[in-house]
């Protein structure tokens, strides 16, 4: 089963002599239970194109299905309850809320979808990701493995459709950025999820079903 | 809507040094409006009650004219019930004054007792607390209790007041030897104070009795202080010597004075002199609220700039709850609400201190400082100031918190995030 499918996307950046393609024509599907590395030099488009997957930004033209739904046709408020309920971020740079606590980050999707966490479930995550006795911290008393471990932990929260990583290793030491890899991917897998993940380490990459390389805004080679 | 409200007291609590700040700015704006306003209310009516003008500003003195052919304008019962029907005058109480010499121990005064109807007594403020009694026949005296004054030891000639110059006059019980007029043959009689009314120069009785009183000490003689007709004998009916015309309210006394001098009485309020003395206060309170206008200002835009700041401060923070799916109208209440609190913590605060300004420094130290009786109120914050300091408080911050706010909503998540 498809769980993302994109026809024909384009997403430009500014106008006329600025112009600048972030992507070109890209056309691509994605199946449920999939993990898909996505590689590519820097600048190339790999960034543009989780971004507009993940109904963060807009394409400029063409047609991006997720979980059965076009994407492209839905208004802020909708896609605000798109992104919580399909979509699982995880950033290079966690973005954790800094003054809230581990569990409290990780239950922040399912309160801004009003909703009670599932506590069982939350256990669970917790449990996976190795977070059970760092709960109550904040943010800044974590170590980056940690950190990023919390937000994984927050993506899986709402069992979304949908979990896109960017970089999830890049501010990692080669230690801490394999264990999280593993624990993301284990995560995954358990939990039946799809994750597009964005990395600059090809043997990170090599471990995925699957990798789509992009350059200049345009897929290579699947 | 839990997790706003979480999320809005962790982050008034955790940003401890911007919270001080905005707070601090709010506290400032409010106590410094809140204080001068109160100040200027409490030396209104510090003012008004030095004068004795406040509370009977609905009152109009009438005088009637006795002399010459002019019966018409005379105050009768007749001509009082006709003023009674007046449009504008919700009441009308004759007064009957009679000159009087006052004996009591060794202490002789000259002055008047008026005589007034028992409902106009019963608005007295009077010393004693006292059972209202029904009406026994006996008359009695309530004595203003500034009316040392007018009394004097017959021996020394020193007055009364100057003797006793730290007691309050308290005479009640006391029975006086009055004379009614200053003849030799004037009628004389043994009356007791039953009360003291509290900041008056004047001496009240209830007007029937009075009227009674003076009938019987008179006997086949004029009544003292009635006047007489061209052939030298007394009228059939009482005139009264003056005559207090109630108005239904403040707005209608001006033009019942004009009517009232239309109409041939000699009338006076005391609304002049306290539109007067409200006029000086209104100065005062414009002077001293434009001054609490400008710490407002500076306040609100020192919220405005905190706010400002600390939305920036947290593009990513708002990019990322936009990341994760948050509805852009609880993200803008997110921080409409934090910016409300932490004007309603600062107003609360600020109006804390505006009753230690009020209180202490302006009723007790400055009032001590300045060597006036203790119970001088220069500040007064009635509980309408407080309410509407507070409310006011937390809307500024709203409003400070709102193009902040607004832009927060506004960006794009992703711009937000990677800031």
């Amino acid at each position: 089963m498809d769980i993302v499918t994109m026809e024909h996307v384009t997403k430009v950046y500014g106008e006329n002599d600025t112009r600048v393609w972030g992507l070109h024509d890209v056309s691509l599907t994605i199946q449920k239970g999939e993990i898909v590395s996505v590689v590519g030099a820097s600048g190339s488009g790999k960034s543009t194109l989780l971004h507009v997957m993940g109904g963060v930004d807009a394409p400029t033209s063409g047609k991006i299905i997720v979980d059965g739904k076009d994407i492209t046709k839905l208004n802020d408020e909708q896609m605000a309850v798109f992104r919580r309920r399909k979509i699982g971020f995880v950033f290079q740079a966690y973005h954790l809320i800094p003054v809230l606590s581990v569990e409290e980050n990780i239950t922040m999707p399912i309160l801004l979808d009003h909703r009670k966490p599932d506590k069982e479930y939350i256990e669970q995550i917790l449990e996976m990701l190795g977070l059970q006795d760092r709960r109550k911290h904040l943010p800044n008393q974590l170590s980056g493995g940690q950190q990023q471990r919390t937000a994984i932990a927050r993506a899986l929260a709402n069992r979304p459709s949908l979990i896109l990583a960017d970089e999830p290793t890049g501010a990692l030491d080669s230690k801490n950025g394999k264990e999280v890899i593993t624990m993301l991917q284990n995560s995954v897998k358990q939990l039946d999820q799809t994750l597009v993940l964005i990395t600059h380490n090809i043997d990170l990459a090599r471990e995925a079903d699957r990798i789509i390389r992009i350059a200049d805004g345009e897929l290579v080679e699947e | 809507m839990k997790w706003i409200w979480h999320m809005c007291m962790v982050n008034i609590r955790q940003r401890g040094i911007r919270t001080g700040l905005t707070v601090l700015g709010v506290v400032i704006g409010v106590m410094s409006i809140v204080s001068l306003l109160g100040i200027g209310i409490g030396l209104r009516s510090e003012l008004l009650a030095l004068t004795g003008a406040d509370g009977n500003v609905t009152e109009i003195r009438i005088y009637g004219i006795v002399e010459g052919n002019r019966k018409d304008k005379m105050l009768t019962d007749r001509s009082l019930a006709e003023l009674e029907e007046w449009e504008g005058v919700s009441a009308v109480y004759p007064v009957l004054s009679v000159d009087v010499m006052l004996e009591n121990e060794g202490f002789v005064g000259y002055g008047q007792i008026m005589g007034v109807p028992r409902e106009y007594l019963a608005t007295m403020n009077v010393v004693h607390e006292t059972d209202p009694e029904e009406p026994d026949g006996r008359l009695e005296l309530l004595m203003g209790n500034q009316t040392g004054v007018f009394f004097f030891r017959n021996t020394t000639g020193q007055s009364y007041e100057e003797l006793y110059e730290d007691e309050e006059m308290d005479w009640t019980g006391k029975r006086l030897d009055v004379t009614f007029g200053f003849q030799p043959d004037s009628p004389k009689g043994k009356l007791s104070v039953t009360n003291m009314l509290d900041d008056s120069y004047d001496i009240f009785c209830d007007i029937d009795t009075f009227k009674q009183y003076l009938k019987k000490i008179a006997g086949t003689d004029a009544v003292p202080g009635q006047p007489l007709n061209a052939d030298g004998s007394s009228y059939q009916e009482w005139i009264y010597t003056s005559a207090i015309v109630k108005a239904e309210d403040v707005d209608a006394v001006d033009a019942l004075v004009k009517k009232l001098q239309d109409a041939g009485y000699q009338a006076e309020s005391n609304k002049e002199f306290v539109d007067y003395i409200e006029h000086v206060v209104q100065i005062i309170q414009i002077v001293l609220g434009g001054i609490g206008m400008i710490a407002l200002i500076v306040s609100v835009i020192g919220i405005g700039n905190t706010m400002t700041t600390a939305v920036y401060e947290r593009t990513r923070e708002i990019g990322l709850l936009k990341v994760l799916g948050c509805d852009p109208e609880e993200l803008l209440f997110l921080f409409l609400l934090e910016a409300g609190m932490l004007g309603g913590l600062g107003g609360i605060i600020g109006l804390a201190l505006s009753y230690g300004v009020a209180e202490l420094l302006m009723n007790k130290m400055v009032v001590a400082w300045m060597k006036l009786p203790a119970d001088t109120t220069l500040a007064v914050i009635p509980l309408w100031l407080a309410a509407a300091s507070v409310c006011f408080a937390v809307l500024m911050g709203v409003l400070a918190g709102m193009i902040p706010a607004k832009w927060a909503t506004k960006l794009k998540p992703i711009d937000a995030i990677l800031r």
